[in-house]
């Protein structure tokens, strides 16, 4: 699985666009949705989110904000700019693109 | 809340740099640890194997830690600050002009009212003593700029200290030169007035040049 792990890797920046197309979140409950849509087997480590949230904020592809729970500590919540829309359309024609090209020579 | 959880985060973040920043990554890594926890202990895992298995996810946080110095933080001034200094510093250059119209207004008093006083010399006096406002200001200033305290000890740092205390030393020449050429103007007008020999006073100016270069040279024989 480690050629998996790499390549999910280096998308973690778009999965994480992706999964805060429909609603903002925070790192885990971002963290959780992939591990439910990839039935468990996908986790990205703490420090792996962090510096890719990081980096999406820096490009101006998400924005932050800290959530007022009644309970317990406070929530960082994330949530994706129009030119984070505009990155995630990007990267995502990018790597069809790209899975075309490996299935046509890996045939 | 799960102290063990909590104390060890804290540990991971030893190292980090002192920062609002780390701070908030901190808190974050916390909350999201706690989260999972709860999540685990919920669906029937034990105390222990929850445990390990939210730290063992967390991954290397060591990797965060350059991206979470902030400048506002080392020793280098907040936004008020430095507006305040620019005000500071604006009133002051106000209040120099201000000082050189009551003079001259002063003088030109003399010339209309006859009369036993000589108001230049008045003039003079006061433009003198308000002078002291702005001076005062501007050598405050200087001093306010605060020090560079090293971080650590590499050479980086090192380098960091010595180049805000370099800084500081050119604002307190600046201050020291400003004075110099109030006080220039001043016995410029003083003496030129009162002799009445302007062919010959502006000397004073090639004067307070070679003042200036004398503080200069003591500066730089003083480091």
């Amino acid at each position: 699985m480690s050629i998996t792990s790499d390549i999910l890797r280096g998308h973690t920046e778009t999965i994480i666009l992706a999964n805060l197309l429909d609603h903002d979140s925070y790192g885990y409950q971002i963290n959780k949705e992939i591990m439910i849509k990839t039935g468990n087997q996908y986790e990205l480590k703490e420090a792996t989110l962090y510096s890719a949230f990081r980096r999406l904020e820096q490009a101006g592809f998400i924005s932050t904000y800290w959530g007022d729970e009644n309970v317990g500590a406070r929530r960082r919540y994330y949530s994706i700019t129009d030119s984070g829309r505009e990155a995630y359309k990007v990267n995502k024609n990018e790597w069809e693109i790209s899975k075309e090209m490996i299935d046509k020579l890996l045939k | 809340m799960n102290e063990k959880l909590k104390n060890h985060i804290t540990m991971l973040f030893e190292n980090a740099p002192k920062t609002r920043k780390a701070y908030e990554m901190k808190e974050e890594l916390l909350a999201n640890s706690q989260e999972k926890y709860q999540d685990l202990l919920s669906a029937g895992i034990s105390d222990e194997d929850a445990y390990k298995n939210v730290i063992s996810s967390i991954g290397d946080v060591s990797i965060l830690f350059s991206g979470l110095e902030e400048y506002t933080n080392n020793g280098y001034e907040s936004e008020s600050a430095i507006k305040k200094r620019a005000l500071i510093k604006t009133i002051a250059i106000g209040l120099y002009i201000f000082s050189g119209v009551v003079f001259i207004t002063l003088g030109m008093i003399s010339d209309i009212v006859p009369g036993r006083i000589d108001w230049s010399e008045i003039g003079l006096v006061i433009m003198i003593m308000i002078d002291i406002v702005p001076t005062c200001m501007l050598v405050y200033i200087a001093g306010l700029k605060p020090k560079y305290l090293k971080a650590d000890d590499t050479v980086v740092e090192e380098f960091k200290q010595w180049q805000s205390t370099n800084n500081n030393s050119k604002e307190i020449r600046r201050a020291i030169s400003s004075i110099i050429w109030t006080l220039t103007l001043v016995l410029y007008f003083t003496i030129s007035f009162l002799t009445g020999a302007w062919y010959i006073t502006w000397v004073l100016f090639i004067l307070a040049g070679c003042v200036q270069s004398i503080v200069g040279l003591l500066f730089s024989l003083k480091k």
